[in-house]
């Protein structure tokens, strides 16, 4: 039996299975979508589900014709699933409450459907992580030292093109005024985004395994060159037009522009990476 | 008739039902902090500050107190005590461990550390934070059904147990903030000092 066949044959208990679902997690995805809209974070979150949605379309032809082959260990992943719901639930812990979504839907597809159907969903239903905000503890670990590394970095070389800088920590302090390298600014925010986008970038392009890994990774040196980058802006600017160069208006469009370059990376690396391939 | 997705229905629907039946209820205080003592020992209250609305957004505390003492030679101590009740509307408690960094303080040291007071043991973490050139020495502890715990794993430990248990999560953080220059002796015997006059009074404010 076919996918196609077994849905078309057990359509009401297939669909029974997804309102079980809605029904277990309404206390918990509500929340999280609330997060996506109020942390600016997180506000990938709205299209991480989009694009999952898009590489299942993709694959639908693949899956539909797969083989529905149960697979009972499935029901010791979905257990497993289940068990980490409560678990995250007791110890009112998001991160793992919201993560066993993810846990659960992979325990259902290789429970009902068996593993070659499983397989082919793996990726959309993997990319779904993205969407669950990590723990702020991690969160914290990994934005501090990068801060200061951003500001470390950014600090060095305007000294050596001649821009009289000192630094204290996180704070760069110039003749006319002093600027904070803040949370935002320290990359932490792309690395997020640009990772939720360089993966599904690579899934798109027709690269070997390792060159998808590649434009996947990018995301972090591209985030951190970028985001130093625009601290160098904002502190050549900072010397000539003062406070304002760090504020309000340009301070937004500085942002944007910045996950633009990212982009424009992104796309040039995968751009590169797939020309070599056809040379070869 | 399929009847692997009519156990996992069946399955996801059980936990579903847990969840709704187990909502931890909101625990009251013994007594709100505003009638906290401004006298303590020989320690006099010197000053009480407010959180501001986007802090109190984000902490969600049910109850909480921040206020300064001193002492007869003017030594100065902070005070701070958050309780959050459990239930819906009650916020996380922060750990400093996450919080001071956060807030550009860096840690110098910090280990754990027992105090008796009143004919008791309490637990309570002792650690140094500096930021630029200020100094604290910080006392801090968990305080969960009138136990002290000095580490956020046995406070997540604890709240899940009581969660489990008697569907509570009532926690309290306290904190004894005391700034100093040089000497750092001084300032622990300061907070220490403090820490026992304060500790049997906290006991009466939160729930057992």
């Amino acid at each position: 039996m076919t996918v196609a066949e077994f849905l078309r044959s057990y359509r009401l208990q297939f669909i029974g299975v997804l309102l079980s679902l809605a029904v277990l997690y309404s206390p918990i995805v509500p929340s999280m979508v609330q997060w996506w809209y109020q942390d600016d974070n997180y506000s990938h979150g709205f299209i991480v589900p989009l694009i999952a949605g898009y590489f299942l379309y993709c694959r639908r032809e693949e899956l539909l014709n797969a083989k529905v082959e149960p697979w009972w260990p499935g029901l010791l992943v979905l257990l497993a699933g289940l068990f980490q719901l409560l678990a995250g639930w007791l110890a009112w812990e998001y991160f793992t409450m919201r993560s066993s979504l993810i846990t659960v839907i992979a325990g259902i597809l290789l429970f009902v459907l068996g593993r070659r159907p499983f397989l082919i969903l793996l990726l959309p239903v993997a990319y779904l992580l993205f969407m669950v905000p990590i723990p702020y503890i991690v969160y914290d670990a990994f934005a501090f030292p990068l801060k200061m590394f951003v500001t470390k970095v950014s600090v060095d070389f305007l000294q050596s093109i001649g821009v009289i800088v000192m630094r204290e920590g996180n704070i760069l302090m110039f003749p006319s005024t002093t600027l904070e390298v803040a949370d935002a600014c320290s990359g932490i925010r792309s690395i997020m985004s640009l990772l939720a986008l360089s993966v599904a970038y690579g899934f798109f392009l027709k690269v070997s395994p390792l060159k998808r890994l590649i434009i996947a990774l990018s995301a972090l040196p591209i985030a951190i060159v970028t985001n130093a980058l625009r601290v160098i802006i904002t502190g050549i600017l900072a010397q000539w037009w003062g406070a304002k160069a760090a504020e309000g208006f340009f301070h937004e469009f500085a942002g944007l522009a910045v996950f633009g370059v990212a982009i424009v990376l992104l796309v040039g690396l995968g751009a590169l990476l797939g020309r070599e391939r056809k040379e070869s | 008739m399929n009847q692997r997705l009519i156990v996992v229905s069946l399955l996801l629907l059980l936990v579903a039902s847990y969840l709704y039946l187990h909502r931890d209820m909101a625990v009251a205080m013994n007594r709100p902090f505003s009638t906290f003592p401004a006298q303590l020992g020989t320690w006099r209250m010197s000053g009480e500050s407010f959180m501001t609305e986007t802090v109190l957004d984000k902490l969600r505390p049910t109850d909480y107190l921040s206020r300064n003492y001193v002492n007869q030679d003017g030594k100065r101590v902070t005070l701070y005590i958050g309780y959050h009740g459990g239930g819906e509307q009650s916020g996380e408690i922060h750990s400093p461990k996450h919080c001071l960094p956060g807030s550009g303080w860096h840690e110098i040291y910090s280990g754990k550390h027992r105090l008796e007071s009143d004919g008791k043991a309490f637990n309570m973490v002792k650690s140094v934070y500096q930021k630029d050139d200020s100094k604290e020495l910080f006392l801090y502890w968990f305080q969960v059904k009138g136990k002290t715990l000095n580490n956020e794993y046995s406070l997540k430990l604890a709240e899940i147990v009581n969660s489990l248990l008697y569907k509570r999560r009532d926690a309290a953080f306290i904190r004894i903030s005391v700034p100093f220059e040089g000497d750092e002796k001084e300032a622990a015997r300061l907070g220490e000092a403090f820490a026992k006059d304060v500790c049997p009074v906290i006991k009466e404010y939160l729930p057992g």
